[in-house]
């Protein structure tokens, strides 16, 4: 099956108008954004990528409850409209709040942003789309900060946009697919569906299955619903938190470092997600590249030396954080020490001595449960930034991860760009995020990220590394190189996609999901 | 019923920053212009004259221009890291605010490069005054403040001029005004 992009029908002056006076009757004529309203330009990619093309919109709605959403895909299914949700709209570095494709209705949730329910006993919130980690964390604090949230760097999003995207956070509730717990979901034919228990059981946020088949993971990285309400589990603040840096000078010490963490990692020894960064990418909270080399073209090893000796880093970077009680902290340490000595140079640091550590002090906190816009400031690193992330996910074997890397430094340098990589460690698996940072306005510098992304996936796919998140841009491409057994996975989803939304108005082309795609499958 | 504003403003968050609404709202004028600076990095003390004067985290940035606009703020100033100018100008989008003026401050060998892009009279001015100004570029900026945005012109000139001489900073600052319309 050969899954491109094909734009969607645009529509027609005399339908067009029809369809927003229906659209305006339904939801008031403030909540509908039509060509010439400024408030049309924020559906867009800040950081977008020259080759990828127009994505602009037709038109923009803002429904404020779940009726509001069922009238607006009864207009788009009558008009043949293609809805693209956003929650909080802030996915940056992969689309931004730009659809797949130009012409879409918007469908923005900002406006949907209540939380429903904090339970403090269970530990967990339900909340709507528009509402951020930040809102979250507030409200957190508010009842007296018992319960932690898991933020990502990007904490202006918001947990049910997350969770769609397949994302992840950093304590140890950080793999927030795992984290979700119940679904309210709208389909394209306007009917609502409860996941976790659809007979409003007292469990319903608690226990994440009802009976049958378990359909949640169905809504996450597709175009399969609208998903209108989330249950997060929430983390208790433990006892104590001690978060800590592990660092290796030579770059070929990371099959050493890697293969010493692993049975620490399977045992359960290393919570949260451990997260090991090349030197630029954890130079770049503190510093800018211009401070150490000016002119084009990779840093070079000089500058790779002044770096390791002013910020006292290594080539490798393993921030982590261990979470309880302080004797079972000192268990922790020890088990990490002891493992630590296999590994030639590794030096083990805690918050005392990394005082002047811009990346310390923003792991740290997003380790810790608190929401932190640190990050942002690794886009300094080359004046007015932004980013692309090209992401791998690899078995946890330093062997393994020693090629990869050196993969990916050799197609970043080629392309131009700083080795600005980080491996998260999971308990089997690394997921190795390629970041390509980039000037924002130059449209040479989107074009070589661009390539550069193609570049690296065509070499993990020969790798036999599968990447778990692409950018609109690439969707198609992730997509295909799924190939197994005659593209079986693919059909799979094509098939649930046909039957769920036969007449293909939500966000064609998510995911490489497009309307249409099953019937005519190879028997 | 929620209004279209504060559906916009319904991006905006509850805060980082619990101090500074406070800090705000203490605050018995309420100038034209804000001045908003990263805390790690612009040299302010040429600034303090010019208008009320906010010291900027990354993490106070989307608080602050919540505050600000809630509280009618005309215009804000910045002299700040890109990072910090990309939150500010998309959160005070939301609240109705328009980029007017934009300035890139490059510091690289020993020289600082502005390209500067506003209202052309008042960009004139700055590349007049920029280039002798060397290393004290900071006080040329300040002394244009007053004229920098505030218009409702739309026309917008790029322009680049070089400075003799920069600080021993190496690196890349920008300002930037946004106005509401
Ligand atoms: C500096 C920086 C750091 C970052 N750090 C991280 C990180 O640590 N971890 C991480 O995972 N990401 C990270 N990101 C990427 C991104 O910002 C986050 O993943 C962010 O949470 C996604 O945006 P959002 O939550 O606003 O989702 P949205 O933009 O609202 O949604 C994302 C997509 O999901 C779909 N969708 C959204 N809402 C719905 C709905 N209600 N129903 C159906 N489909 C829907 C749409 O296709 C939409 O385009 C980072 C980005 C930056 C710039």
């Amino acid at each position: 099956m050969k899954a491109s992009a094909s734009p969607a029908q645009p529509i027609d002056a005399a339908n067009g108008k029809r369809a927003l006076d229906a659209l305006r009757t339904a939801l008031g004529k403030d909540w509908v954004f039509a060509a010439g309203d400024q408030a049309l330009d924020a559906y867009r990619d800040d950081y977008a990528l020259a080759p990828h093309g127009d994505t602009r919109p037709w038109a923009a709605v803002a429904p404020g409850n779940l009726k509001q959403i069922q009238k607006v895909l009864e207009i788009a299914r009558r008009y043949k409209l293609a809805l693209w949700p956003l929650s909080t709209g802030r996915n940056l570095g992969y689309g931004g709040a730009a659809a797949r494709q130009a012409g879409a209705l918007m469908l923005d949730l900002k406006r949907m942003k209540r939380i429903i329910e904090v339970n403090e006993r269970a530990a967990y919130a339900v909340v709507e789309p528009g509402v951020s980690y930040l809102d979250l964390a507030a409200r957190l604090r508010k009842l007296g900060g018992r319960l932690w949230v898991d933020s990502t760097g990007s904490p202006w999003g918001g947990p049910l946009g997350n969770f769609l995207e397949r994302g992840v956070g950093y304590t140890p509730y950080g793999q927030h697919s795992d984290t979700q717990c119940g679904l309210q979901v709208v389909l394209a034919d306007g009917t609502v569906v409860d996941t976790a228990s659809g007979i409003k059981a007292r469990t319903d946020n608690l226990y994440r299955y009802s009976h049958g088949a378990w359909v949640d993971g169905l809504f996450n990285q597709s175009n399969f619903g609208i998903v209108t309400r989330i249950g997060v589990q929430l983390m208790p603040a433990p006892a104590g938190y001690r978060p800590y840096l592990v660092t290796v000078d030579a770059e070929e010490n990371l099959q050493a470092l890697l293969d010493a963490l692993r049975p620490l990692s399977l045992e359960g020894l290393l919570p949260g997600r451990p997260t090991l960064m090349t030197l630029p990418r954890a130079a770049a909270y503190g510093a800018t590249r211009a401070q150490y080399q000016t002119g084009a073209g990779p840093l070079r090893a000089q500058a790779h030396s002044r770096l390791m000796a002013e910020q006292a880093r290594g080539y490798w970077n393993l921030y982590g954080a261990f979470y309880g009680a302080e004797a079972l902290l000192d268990v922790h340490v020890r088990e990490l020490q002891n493992a630590l000595r296999a590994v030639p140079g590794a030096r083990l640091h805690f918050a005392d001595t990394r005082a002047d550590d811009a990346a310390f002090k923003c792991r740290a906190a997003l380790m810790g449960g608190a929401p932190s816009m640190d990050e942002y400031k690794t886009l300094d690193w080359v004046g007015a930034g932004a980013h692309l992330d090209f992401t791998a996910v690899l078995p946890f074997d330093g062997d393994v991860a020693q090629s990869a890397s050196e993969a990916a430094r050799e197609l970043c340098h080629a392309h131009g760009f700083d080795d600005c990589a980080e491996f998260q460690l999971e308990p089997r698996a690394l997921r190795l995020e390629i970041r390509l940072i980039f000037e924002r306005e130059v449209v040479a510098q989107q074009r070589a990220a661009h390539a550069a992304v193609s570049a690296l996936a065509a070499r993990f796919v020969s790798l036999g590394h599968g990447s778990p998140r692409a950018h609109l841009a690439f969707m198609d491409d992730t997509a295909a190189s799924y190939r197994w057994s005659d593209d079986a996975l693919a059909h799979a989803s094509a098939a649930i996609k046909d039957v769920l939304d036969a007449q293909g108005v939500l966000a064609p082309g998510k995911s490489a999901l497009w309307p249409g795609r099953h019937s005519g499958r190879r028997k | 019923m929620v209004s279209r504003r504060s559906f916009i403003k319904s991006s905006m968050v509850a805060g980082l920053a619990p101090g500074l609404l406070h800090a705000q709202t203490a605050d018995r004028h309420n100038d034209a212009t804000v001045l908003v600076v990263d805390g790690d990095c612009a040299d302010t003390r040429h600034f303090t004259r010019q208008c009320r004067l906010h010291r900027l985290e990354i993490n106070d940035s989307i608080e602050l221009v919540e505050t600000l606009a809630q509280g009618g703020q005309a215009r804000l100033f910045g002299l700040t890291r890109d990072s910090s100018y990309f939150i500010v100008a998309s959160m005070s989008a939301l609240h109705g605010y328009r980029l007017t003026y934009h300035g890139v401050h490059d510091f690289r060998d020993g020289q600082c490069r502005h390209q500067l892009r506003g209202e052309p009279d008042a960009m004139n001015a700055l590349v007049a005054n920029l280039p002798p100004a060397g290393a004290l570029w900071t006080c040329a900026l300040a002394e244009a403040l007053p004229r920098l945005g505030n218009t409702q012109k739309a026309a917008l000139i790029d322009t680049q001029c070089q400075a003799a001489s920069a600080t021993a900073r190496r690196g890349h600052l920008v300002s930037w005004c946004v106005e509401r319309v």
